[in-house]
């Protein structure tokens, strides 16, 4: 009997996963616990939750595995430096005193770290960092043998990797190094179009049916190579992170025709049509190098990972033209499945544990975080002198129902919370789709946020076919597919440009569907999240429509809520209507204590 | 109005130390610098302060950090432009990494993944 514990910190999305003979036990993301979105600090309080979770000490653990290998990183850096002198001074200035005061000593401060818990320090082992995201893709998938394509920012080297995996091996194919990455052109425009890097490209995802595409040849033209093989390589005149503190350069702004946006400035059709331009040349760049992977391969599975893979858009368009028939993509795809992935590795191919493959997958739903019973919810709130309605599970779905068909915004919170950056059901802010204006209500008065930002459904499995056009299964909101036409009521206007096409209501869903008539979908079955199952059964059986509005729990900037005081908190500063907590039940209608938090919005950096 | 202070001795090197240090620091310049008496009046003043202040103290510590911040960068330049530059001259010519070269394919082979014992 052998646990693994992998970790992944230091950069950004840092996380903790805990593996018992190759088996996920639990898997939480350090920001769920310190509050501070996309944390990078030693996820000590995670590692602390797992240990705790299963009454393990640090003895029991046969090792640490870190999701990347530091001294290969260092080297590329130098090699980056030194390709850049004498132009790189400032970004030499910024990273290297932080790598030789700290991230060289990487086992050290690991070691001392681990140290404030229990037992004896297990030994620190290192995984490449594309090798863990290969495995995060691989081994939890349902394939006994797939093609794996790993498409994020830059790890040691490696941008983009090529694998086959089978049974419980995994072997590499080839890499593309940096500076030449799909990932980093992405965040580059991101950064061009005024939105944060590492955080912002799902807001460019979004934009993007917004606008015109008008700048797509100019991008393939210049900014990226597509090589005959499959590959591909930037044109560095563009792109300044290799040698600057920024990601682009003033030669982008010319290629463009206009300065980048300010943060917070007014979105342009410009804007939308850069993103529009940017999402088309990524989807583009990646159908050519899935393509060549499909040839070289043969296979007809594909997993993929990296933070390119939470692409929902560019993921859907890989189904029909590539070549592949089944996908299956991480849900946490991006650096915190790295700790995921860095532990099954070192599972599979050192301890040769064999693999077990579950026909669904072996990700659990990704509900893999914290969970709290309702014995510990109702202390929480008899703690807070909370008024409250105690329910049993039944009677709760059905208030739940009614308070959705009475267009209420419920706050939900249920169960295990999930692992990754989407809401997949346990800890949601849930509505009714069938609402109009809805989008708008819940992104500028619940989410706090831009409001063109669209909204995830979610459905029953079973429905998803006559609604939606899409034959596969989507558990983890990683595919978008477009609404069905004959449930479409209105065509676009063709006078209208950019934001003006919001309010357009598009079909018998409007809360879901997007400007392109898309929508990010959750298909929901009984055996990954029975209480969601129940929920839009009874929903659908009440109101023959299975179609909810799924957005996350939290306000623009904060880590999603992990525990019932910070659905509380987030539930009072929002105009969420009723907080449903496990089996309780909390409306604002009822005689609520006040809550002296004026300067809440203060505590979250916007995202 | 003794800013906390107490005898415990962790307490004491945690809190105050640093200021005692820095003072001596002072006075060590000053006497370099063949300061008069007035001079030395002035650093035990500051010591003074700085034992019944934690506000002198944090200053203290934040111009410090703020000195070695600036003698880091000096060193670094130094470093950059005088030993580093020079090298990546050498460096580009006979060792530059393919990744920074034009090719006509960016697929690099690889055939098996490193050791996981290894940081490298």
């Amino acid at each position: 009997m052998s646990y693994v514990l992998g970790i992944s910190c230091y950069y950004h999305d840092s996380a903790a996963v805990l593996i018992k003979d190759g088996h996920i036990l639990r898997a939480v993301q350090e920001e769920r616990f310190t509050r501070k979105k996309h944390d990078a600090s030693f996820p000590i309080r995670s590692i602390e939750f797992l240990v705790n979770s299963f009454n393990l000490s640090l003895k029991d653990i046969s090792a640490v595995v870190y999701y990347e290998k530091p001294f290969i990183t260092f080297e590329r850096l130098i090699e980056t430096h030194l390709n850049a002198a004498p132009l790189g001074f400032k970004p030499f200035l910024a990273s290297v005193p932080i790598w030789l005061k700290e991230k060289l000593f990487l086992e050290r401060d690991i070691t001392s770290k681990l140290k404030s818990l229990k037992g004896s320090v297990p030994p620190i082992k290192y995984s490449e960092h594309h090798l863990s995201h290969a495995a995060s893709a691989f081994y939890p998938s349902p394939f006994d043998k797939a093609a794996v394509l790993c498409v994020d920012g830059v790890g040691e080297w490696a941008t983009t990797s090529g694998w086959i995996g089978e049974g419980k091996n995994l072997r590499p194919l080839w890499e593309i190094h940096f500076p030449h990455s799909l990932g980093l052109l992405y965040s580059s425009i991101t950064a061009y179009l005024g939105f944060k890097v590492n955080s912002g490209e799902y807001k460019v995802m979004g934009l993007a049916p917004y606008g015109v595409p008008r700048f797509k040849e100019l991008m393939l033209k210049e900014l990226i190579e597509l090589h005959e093989d499959g590959s591909y390589s930037l044109n560095m005149k563009y792109f300044a992170y290799d040698r600057k503190l920024r990601m682009f350069n003033s030669s982008l702004e010319r290629l463009l025709g206009q300065k980048a946006r300010e943060p917070e400035a007014k979105l342009e059709q410009f804007h939308m049509d850069v993103a529009a331009s940017l999402q088309e040349t990524l989807e583009t760049a990646l159908i050519h190098l899935v393509k060549s992977l499909h040839h070289q391969t043969g296979l007809k599975k594909l997993c993929l990972a990296g933070g390119v893979a939470l692409n929902c858009v560019a993921n859907s368009k890989l189904f029909h033209t590539t070549g592949f028939e089944q996908i299956w993509v991480q849900p946490s795809a991006g650096d915190a499945g790295g700790a995921l992935g860095a532990a099954l590795a070192y599972t599979h191919l050192e301890l040769e544990e064999e693999r077990e493959i579950s026909e669904m997958d072996s990700q659990k739903g990704s509900y893999l975080g914290p969970a709290f019973s309702n014995e510990e919810i109702e202390e929480f709130l008899t703690s807070q002198g909370l008024p409250f309605e105690k329910l049993d599970e039944e009677q709760m779905i059905e208030r739940t129902c009614e308070l959705l068909e009475d267009k209420k915004i419920i706050g939900w919170f249920q169960g295990s919370m999930e692992f990754g950056p989407r809401a997949l059901g346990h800890r949601s802010i849930i509505a009714d789709a069938r609402i109009h204006d809805l989008q708008r209500t819940m992104n500028l008065k619940v989410k706090y946020r831009e409001s063109f930002r669209p909204f995830a459904p979610i459905v029953l499995k079973e429905d998803a076919k006559s609604i939606f056009d899409f034959e596969h299964e989507s558990p983890y909101m990683l595919f978008v597919a477009p609404v069905r036409e004959e449930l479409r009521v209105n065509e676009d206007e063709p006078h209208k440009f950019g934001i003006e096409r919001l309010n357009l209501v598009r079909s018998i869903y409007p809360a879901i569907t997007h400007v392109d008539y898309s929508a990010r979908l959750q298909t929901v079955c009984e055996k990954r999240n029975a209480i969601l199952f129940k929920l839009l059964n009874t929903f659908k059986k009440r109101n023959s429509s299975s179609v909810l509005v799924n957005t996350s729990f939290n306000v623009r900037g904060e880590p999603i809520v992990c525990t019932p005081e910070d659905a509380y908190r987030c539930f009072r500063r929002t105009e969420i209507d009723v907080l449903v907590l496990g089996n309780y039940l909390i409306s604002k209608d009822m005689k609520l204590p006040e809550m002296k938090d004026h300067e809440w919005r203060n505590e979250f950096e916007l995202d | 109005m003794n800013g906390g202070m107490n005898l415990n001795w962790t307490n004491f090197k945690e809190k105050y130390l640093f200021s005692i240090n820095f003072c001596f620091m002072l006075s060590v310049i000053i006497y370099g610098a063949g300061g008069g008496v007035i001079w030395y009046s002035g650093v035990l003043a500051l010591l003074i302060l700085s034992l019944l202040s934690d506000k002198v103290r944090s200053v203290q510590k934040k111009f410090l950090f703020k000195v070695g911040l600036f003698n880091s960068q000096i060193l670094l330049f130094i470093f950059y432009f005088f030993f580093f530059t020079p090298f990546s001259i050498f460096y580009r010519l006979f060792f530059r990494n393919k990744a920074f070269l034009k090719t006509s394919s960016r697929f690099i082979p690889k055939e098996s993944i490193s050791d996981f014992s290894r940081p490298f």
